[in-house]
């Protein structure tokens, strides 16, 4: 007769070598594009990530994305002839960032600059890997042959999956091509907002609700173009933690502003990103830009001022479509590249609403390497939650499995006993009893022992389903 | 009413889904007509088509009444 010991079945399920998969944050994969982790770091304007930043972002494994918006303002000659200097800036901040690492390198063009064409031509030019384009509606005029031809990506940001939907049926109808991807913001987001005010704490607009709702309106075009479209949630993202609450609503990445510019290699001055470290909650708040969007910002001693009198200034080149240049009481743009150089009095920060979480400044290798670090944190947790039930099976049944082990031996000695002193009764009844009772119980534990390796393997398969997902 | 008018008109009750009798010159399209922006975009987008035009988004954003929009269309359409 077979021995079936609880400690043979142990040995035996070790023998199997169950290797549960890696707690490792999964890919972004735009297109052919793949960047090692889901962060794609924030296009944050005037000048705040340049090369200097997006490079260290894309070298560490995530998307580095370069700020077109203004990034004249670093050239001499912004004041007379602005679209030329943001054109050669442009120009230099790719060819250095590209210099710098072999990552993936973005460019975030407000669709809203007048510009934004020769900033768009420009970035083709350059060949970067991605463009994303938001405030306003990238659909009119845009070079999708030229964009295809030269294998860039295009990611749109959105707030509202109405938005992405009018975005996708639009470049369908015109070029027969969608986007590649799309950055979904939510109102916890920094920088010109694309909700109103009134909006803002409106549970309709919030993070949580839109990137399910855009995820699955872009399910069709997926099928119908037979390529993912990746959703990227941003606005409010601040841990790892964070980014794997993202990824479970459906999000397959995240774009991260506010934590990037506390790093060393952030291209603005170190007053900025100190602001950055002061912030308290109560210094955020919402203002009412010159653009005639909403905006978070720190409210500093400058927009105090500005919020009710003229701020002396002259308009640049009216660098941006829905600026009143004439009605404004500063100029956003100069405002913003003074900041980005530390000169706060004449300026302000745009930033997210977690802002005075920040403490301190970081090389963005350790900010990314904490990202990955609280991720694989919340996944493990999930798992153990998860898993915590079929944990307790598992240890239900190994408890009758032990009985049975037990009351099977009682069986088996009696059995003997009765062969040996060769009568036909025990105490425990006849020996035809003892062999059906021997037979029911031996089948019992294979029973058992079936059910305690299928809750193995239901162990297996939630873990692995959980993070492969 | 002329061609254009009735053309936009329904355009509009159309993409924004109003009645037509709703649809007045002076009617404005945020107020009256619950117009935001992206439905402004989209109704833009939609005149353009119909008409084989192109209306400069700087344009597009001064259209407060549909009387405007009508008037801008038939400067077009004059030239």
């Amino acid at each position: 007769m077979t021995e079936y010991t609880y400690d043979n079945f142990l040995s035996y399920i070790k023998s199997i070598k169950i290797s549960l998969p890696s707690f490792k944050m999964p890919k972004l994969q735009i297109g052919n594009l793949t960047a090692k982790l889901p962060i794609i770091q924030g296009g944050m304007g005037v000048g705040i990530s340049l090369s200097g930043l997006a490079s260290a972002v894309a070298e560490n494994g995530g998307i580095g994305v370069i700020a077109a918006n203004g990034i004249g303002m670093t050239e001499p000659d912004y004041f007379k002839d602005g679209r030329a200097a943001n054109i050669r800036a442009l120009r230099k901040e790719i060819r250095k960032a590209r210099a710098a690492t072999d990552g993936i390198i973005g460019i975030n063009i407000m669709v809203a600059l007048n510009d934004f064409y020769e900033l768009l031509q420009t970035s083709i030019e350059e060949k970067v890997d991605l463009i994303i384009m938001g405030a306003g509606l990238p659909v009119k005029n845009i070079p999708v042959e030229e964009i295809r031809k030269n294998n860039i990506k295009v990611a749109p940001i959105v707030s509202t999956s109405r938005a992405a939907q009018l975005i996708f049926k639009m470049w369908k109808r015109i070029y027969n091509d969608v986007p590649d991807a799309i950055i979904v913001e939510g109102p916890e987001a920094g920088g010109h907002l694309g909700v109103t005010e009134a909006e803002i704490n409106d549970p309709a607009v919030k993070i949580e609700k839109v990137v399910p709702q855009v995820r699955e309106a872009l399910t069709p075009y997926e099928t119908e173009y037979n390529r993912q479209i990746p959703v990227i949630a941003a606005g409010g993202v601040f841990t790892g933690e964070d980014i794997h609450k993202m990824l479970r609503l459906g999000a397959q990445a995240v774009q991260m502003g506010t934590r990037f510019v506390a790093t060393d290699e952030c291209d603005a001055d170190v007053r900025f990103k100190e602001a950055y470290v002061a912030a308290r909650k109560e210094d955020i708040g919402i203002i009412k830009s010159p653009v005639g969007l909403p905006g978070r910002a720190i409210v500093n001693g400058f927009l105090e001022k500005a919020a009710h009198t003229q701020q002396p200034f002259k308009c640049p080149w009216q660098c941006l479509a829905g600026c009143k240049a004439d009605q404004a009481n500063y100029c956003i743009s100069t405002a913003l590249n003074n900041a980005r150089q530390g000169k706060l009095a004449h300026g302000f920060a745009f930033v997210g609403s977690n802002v005075h979480r920040v403490e301190k400044i970081v090389p963005a290798a350790e900010l990314m390497g904490e990202l990955e670090t609280g991720y694989m944190r919340a996944l493990f947790l999930e798992m153990n939650e998860t898993l915590a039930d079929v944990m307790e099976r598992i240890r239900e049944l190994k408890g009758e499995y032990r009985i049975a082990e037990a009351k099977l031996a009682r069986i088996k000695a009696d059995y003997e006993q009765a062969i040996a002193s060769r009568i036909q009764t025990v105490r425990a009844g006849s020996i035809g009893v003892l062999r059906d009772e021997y037979k029911k119980t031996a089948a019992r534990l294979t029973e058992l022992r079936l059910k305690i390796t299928d809750h193995v393997f239901e162990t297996y398969s939630v873990l692995s389903e959980g993070l492969l997902k | 009413m002329d061609e254009v008018y009735e053309k936009v008109k329904k355009l509009i009750a159309e993409k924004l889904e109003v009645e037509e009798d709703k649809i007045k010159p002076e009617a404005s399209f945020r107020q009256d007509l619950g117009a935001d922006s992206l439905d402004t975009y989209e109704l833009v987008y939609a005149i353009e088509e119909e008409m084989g035009i192109t209306i400069p988004d700087e344009k597009a954003n001064e259209f407060e009444t549909v009387g405007d929009a009508v008037e801008f269309l038939k400067s077009q359409s004059q030239e």
